[in-house]
Formats: structure tokens, C-alpha cells, sequence
């Protein structure tokens, strides 16, 4: 995909996560942050491929790169995104993330990445 | 050897028992038949063996700097790990997965620990790791680690 895709597929998703899932987080936080996440992942994909020509196919290697290439806190930022939706993806519902976590994940990590994203492109 | 096994543990110690139980079967056999052993099965592990070794060294080294710098985080409860293959991803042909534990969300302290993942991953090229912390929220730490992960300690 190329950097307009990624920045299509980040806005759309974002704006399922506004229109939609923000009005619902209590009955869905383990949603919200998987919208949140893949919102995230295309915002990055998109500064990836505009600085550095990258496309990765696993995200073990995109955090590798990410972590030599972005502050620490955008890392951080982006990796509790991940994190989150790997919980909510994968484990039960005792290890889903919190309507805190969402709400926080949502205003902050996901703006956070967004707007050094956005920055840089 | 055997010093080094005391300190490493679990998945890391049962590569390193692995490899001195052969060595001692190659010792063994080089003594009772010494033409015999170096057939093709015996050059396909010391190939395995002489590729893996060093791999394995260098992830515990970079596991050691990882739990020792989050054992000083107030909050983190223990360190899980775990080894997947991922032949052709990476020179090592494995990727360390690791879980943190800690009692609860807490985005502050959850930063701290992916600030010091991400300078693993910047330091410990071309290895790769996959981290994910789990929030314990009332259970025993057992009851919260997926199956297959062994406690780390050092």
C-alpha cells in the first residue's frame, strides 16, 4: 500500500472509532482499542513508507524499526495500542483492557501517534 | 558449563542441558569409537548446534539487561518467556516471546516497561522479541500466564 491507502485505511477506521465505538466504550473497550490499534498501525505504515520506503509484513520487525527511528514515548505509545489489542484479540475477557484503558489509549496514545505521524509525512 | 547452567533459566536452560548432554555423548563416542562419530548425524547437530549457540548467548544476555533493568519498576511482578521459530525472519531463526506481570492497569508504569523494550530491541539487533504485559487484576500469577512460558529469573 502506499502512503495515501495507509492515511485512508487510519482515517477510516478513526472515524468508526469516533462515530461508532467511543459512544459505546463501556459496552465495548476491548473493540474500541483494536480500532484504536489498527487506526494506529496504518498512521505508522504510512510515516514508515513516506521516510523510509518501509513496508513490514510482521510486527515483530516494525517494532524493531520503530524503536531505533521514533521517540521513546511515540514507541510506547504505539506499543500499548498494540498491546492492548493483542488482549482484547487473543485473551479472555479477565485480560481485555478496561473502559480506562480504551478512553486513554483513544485521547492519548492514538493521538499521540497520529499527530507525529501526521507530522512527518 | 555448568556455572552458567545455574544462572539461566528455563526455556534457555534446557537448550544449555541440551547441549552439554551431547557434548558428553560426542566425548563419550569420540573415546569408545573415535573414526565413527563424525558421520552425517553427528555434522548435522554440530551444525545446528555451532548456528544456535551463539544466538542463544546473546538472547540471554539481552533477556539478563531486560529483567534486571524492570525488576527495578516498582509494580512489575515477574518476567515469562517463551521461544518461537521464525526461520528466515531473522539470522537467530527464533523470536523471544516475553510477559510482564503487574497487578493492574497502570498506564505510567506500562510506559516505563515498553521504554525499556524498546531499547532492548534497539540494542540487541538482529534479534527479535514480542512483548506483552499481563495485568494479574486479582489473579495468582499461574493463573495468568499462558501455557509453555517459564518464569525468568537472574
Amino acid at each position: 500500500m502506499n502512503v495515501e491507502s495507509h492515511l485512508s485505511k487510519a482515517e477510516h477506521n478513526k472515524r468508526f472509532l469516533f462515530d461508532y465505538l467511543m459512544g459505546i466504550l463501556e459496552k465495548c473497550p476491548d473493540w474500541a482499542s483494536i480500532v484504536a490499534f489498527y487506526s494506529a498501525l496504518h498512521f505508522i505504515e504510512a510515516f514508515l513508507k513516506k521516510n523510509y520506503g518501509k513496508n513490514f509484513e510482521h510486527h515483530e520487525e516494525r517494532h524493531r524499526f520503530l524503536s531505533q527511528n521514533v521517540p521513546r514515548k511515540i514507541f510506547s505509545a504505539y506499543y500499548r495500542l498494540y498491546d492492548l489489542g493483542f488482549s482484547s484479540r487473543y485473551k479472555s475477557l479477565k485480560d481485555a483492557p478496561t473502559c480506562d484503558d480504551a478512553d486513554s489509549a483513544v485521547r492519548f496514545d492514538l493521538a499521540d501517534v497520529e499527530k507525529f505521524a501526521m507530522s512527518r509525512i | 558449563m555448568t556455572l552458567q547452567i545455574k544462572e539461566i533459566e528455563k526455556p534457555l536452560q534446557i537448550w544449555s542441558y541440551l547441549i552439554t548432554v551431547y557434548n558428553l555423548i560426542l566425548l563419550r563416542a569420540s573415546l569408545d569409537q573415535p573414526f565413527k562419530v563424525l558421520n552425517k548425524t553427528v555434522s548435522l547437530w554440530n551444525k545446528i548446534i555451532s548456528e544456535k549457540l551463539p544466538w542463544i548467548v546473546t538472547t540471554e544476555n539481552a533477556v539478563r539487561g531486560f529483567k534486571e533493568r524492570i525488576d527495578k519498576i516498582e509494580g512489575v511482578q515477574a518476567l515469562y518467556l517463551n521461544m518461537r521459530g521464525a526461520h528466515g525472519r531473522t539470522r537467530s531463526g527464533f523470536i523471544t516471546d516475553m510477559r510482564v506481570m503487574i497487578p493492574d492497569s497502570n498506564r505510567d508504569l506500562e510506559y516505563r516497561i515498553y521504554e525499556v523494550f524498546g531499547d532492548l530491541l534497539r540494542t540487541s539487533r538482529p534479534l527479535l522479541f514480542d512483548l506483552h504485559i499481563i495485568k494479574l487484576r486479582g489473579r495468582k500469577i499461574e493463573e495468568g500466564i499462558p501455557e509453555g512460558f517459564w518464569r525468568y529469573e537472574c
